[in-house]
């Protein structure tokens, strides 16, 4: 275990070389929470508060939303796809196979010591920033362990997630197609941009079937209250089943792409 | 006209390094529908919930984002990939290079540097601006058909020249394109709803610091016969064509400064 924090602190101090950026990235940040807020004040214009099957959402609620998916945002993205199609376009996985770790344990500590330092120095600030236009209101302190739980599980399904389509770059070597899919079907399906609450019938009974809700929209309906203790545990639930599977289908592609792994040269 | 039949040249070279990965090549304009199709669904999802914004309704908020994204697609064909790579170039002192060619340098970046994904932007463009022409009352006179040429060019200028101003940046600072990430993606986020519903600030902002307000809003509203805040004047509904051509030449301005400012970094 102690191996594998090696591989999170190795990540975190790597970040913050890249300190610079962080100024920006966060104008470009607080940018994309101006424009939701202002779209769903002005969707909001007509109406108090708008009828859904999680009850009635007003206004307040969706700003609290955009500032919690904003956040979220700041902490599951990870650039495990690219790290993981590098390592098989360049044959560096050759080198992989030969150490005595796990390259998926390996690489979900660096993805969490990316968000640790992501958490320090974007999250924070964002928050502070976020405050002064946009406070955001807490939850019922019961609430708090559910949503961090959950949030936890989430990070770990986006991850699984961008791990599995990864390790397709055994087969497909433009992985960058893949990352792109990847990101559009989780801006859609997860509930990044739009809650899934507007979403119509047949769309909220799709997204049911998939994962991808479990990353943004059901930790941040936990947050603001929207389900119920039991609703919330379910929520949990599923994201642990949907980390077996996921686990699973990592472990099976895995073995198919070294079985056809050839390395030239070295 | 010579250099015409060099452009020529060098997009059959472009093209036929890309027939090699032929999959490769219609992935690259595919992945565009799945990006900016999921967007125009995510318009297409709140507008059917809450019917308007701002206003407009569904279709005028796709023609007023699809303006945006073809006049964007349009533009990076062609100086996207020259602008993006400026930075390692400048870094590696490989724009020297570029300077010992027998042309002008901006001109021989944008012949080499073609990038194909953005068929796929322009692709899609055209198919939702069909949707939306069946579905809106514009006059296709004589007179709005020319100015619909004319303000997308304006567009389409608009965005090069910003494209162009942030690329030449790397002539001064060595990292450029974050800079770059937040002027063009990060503002242009703003140009995904009618601008209007934005705080004065930021509409102030959008007209006369940054214009692209002038990119799909004040020309839409025109075409779609949209009142305006009492915040500009209606005749910046023209204004495209102008700020375009403007823009442009500041643009270059800068480009050549850069230039100047480029000593190379020895290697």
């Amino acid at each position: 275990m102690r191996l594998y924090f090696a591989f999170l602190a190795n990540e975190f101090q790597t970040n913050l070389a890249y300190k610079s950026d962080v100024f920006l990235k966060m104008l470009g940040r607080v940018m994309g929470l101006f424009v939701q807020a202002a779209l769903w004040t002005a969707l909001y214009h007509n109406t108090v508060s708008a009828e859904t099957n999680m009850g009635q959402i007003g206004l307040n609620d969706m700003i609290n939303y955009v500032v919690l998916s904003t956040c979220i945002s700041i902490m599951v993205n990870n650039n495990t796809i690219f790290q993981i199609g590098d390592k098989i376009r360049s044959g560096d996985i050759g080198l992989q196979l030969m150490k005595p770790v796990s390259l998926q344990t390996a690489m979900l500590f660096q993805a969490m010591g990316i968000n640790a330092s992501r958490l320090v120095f974007e999250l924070v600030p964002l928050v502070a920033v976020a405050a002064i236009f946009y406070p955001l209101e807490l939850p019922p302190v019961q609430v708090l362990p559910l949503f961090l739980i959950a949030l936890a599980n989430g990070f770990v399904i986006n991850f699984l997630l961008a791990y599995t389509l990864g390790l397709v770059g055994f087969w497909y070597i433009n992985i960058y197609h893949l990352s792109r899919l990847l990101t559009d079907v989780i801006k859609v399906f997860s509930g990044a941009w739009i809650p899934l609450w507007f979403f119509p019938q047949i769309l909220t009974d799709l997204s049911e079937w998939l994962p991808f809700r479990l990353i943004y929209f059901s930790p941040i309906t936990i947050y603001l209250g929207k389900t119920d203790a039991f609703d919330s545990l379910m929520i949990i639930l599923q994201q642990f089943m949907w980390i077996g599977i996921l686990v699973l289908v990592a472990k099976f592609v895995w073995h198919r792409g070294i079985s056809k792994l050839v390395i030239q040269g070295g | 006209m010579n250099s015409l039949r060099l452009y020529a040249q060098f997009l059959s070279v472009y093209f036929k390094s890309l027939m090699e990965y032929r999959f490769s090549f219609f992935m690259d304009i595919f992945i565009q529908f799945t990006t900016y199709g999921s967007t125009y669904m995510g318009i297409w999802i709140v507008l059917t919930r809450f019917e308007s914004i701002g206003g407009w309704s569904l279709y005028e908020v796709l023609f007023l984002y699809t303006f945006n994204l073809l006049s964007y697609g349009i533009c990076s064909l062609f100086v996207w990939s020259p602008m993006r790579q400026l930075e390692w170039m400048v870094q590696r002192g490989e724009f020297d290079g570029v300077l010992v060619k027998p042309m002008n340098p901006l001109v021989h970046l944008i012949f080499r540097q073609f990038n194909q994904h953005f068929l796929g932007h322009i692709l899609l463009s055209c198919i939702v601006f069909a949707i939306c022409f069946r579905h809106l009352d514009i006059v296709w006179n004589a007179a709005n058909i020319c100015y619909f040429v004319l303000a997308l060019a304006g567009a389409t200028a608009i965005q090069a020249a910003l494209l162009i101003i942030s690329g030449s940046m790397s002539f001064w600072f060595v990292k450029s394109n974050s800079f770059t990430d937040t002027m063009i993606y990060s503002f242009r986020g703003f140009l995904d709803y009618p601008i209007s519903i934005y705080s004065k600030w930021i509409q102030i902002f959008l007209t006369f610091v940054i214009p692209y307000a002038f990119v799909n809003y004040f020309p839409s509203q025109y075409f779609l016969g949209k009142e305006g805040s009492d915040l500009f004047h209606p005749f910046f509904r023209f204004g495209t064509p102008v700020i375009g051509a403007l823009l442009m030449m500041l643009a270059l301005f800068v480009w050549r400064k850069g230039i100047d400012r480029y000593q190379g970094t020895g290697s």
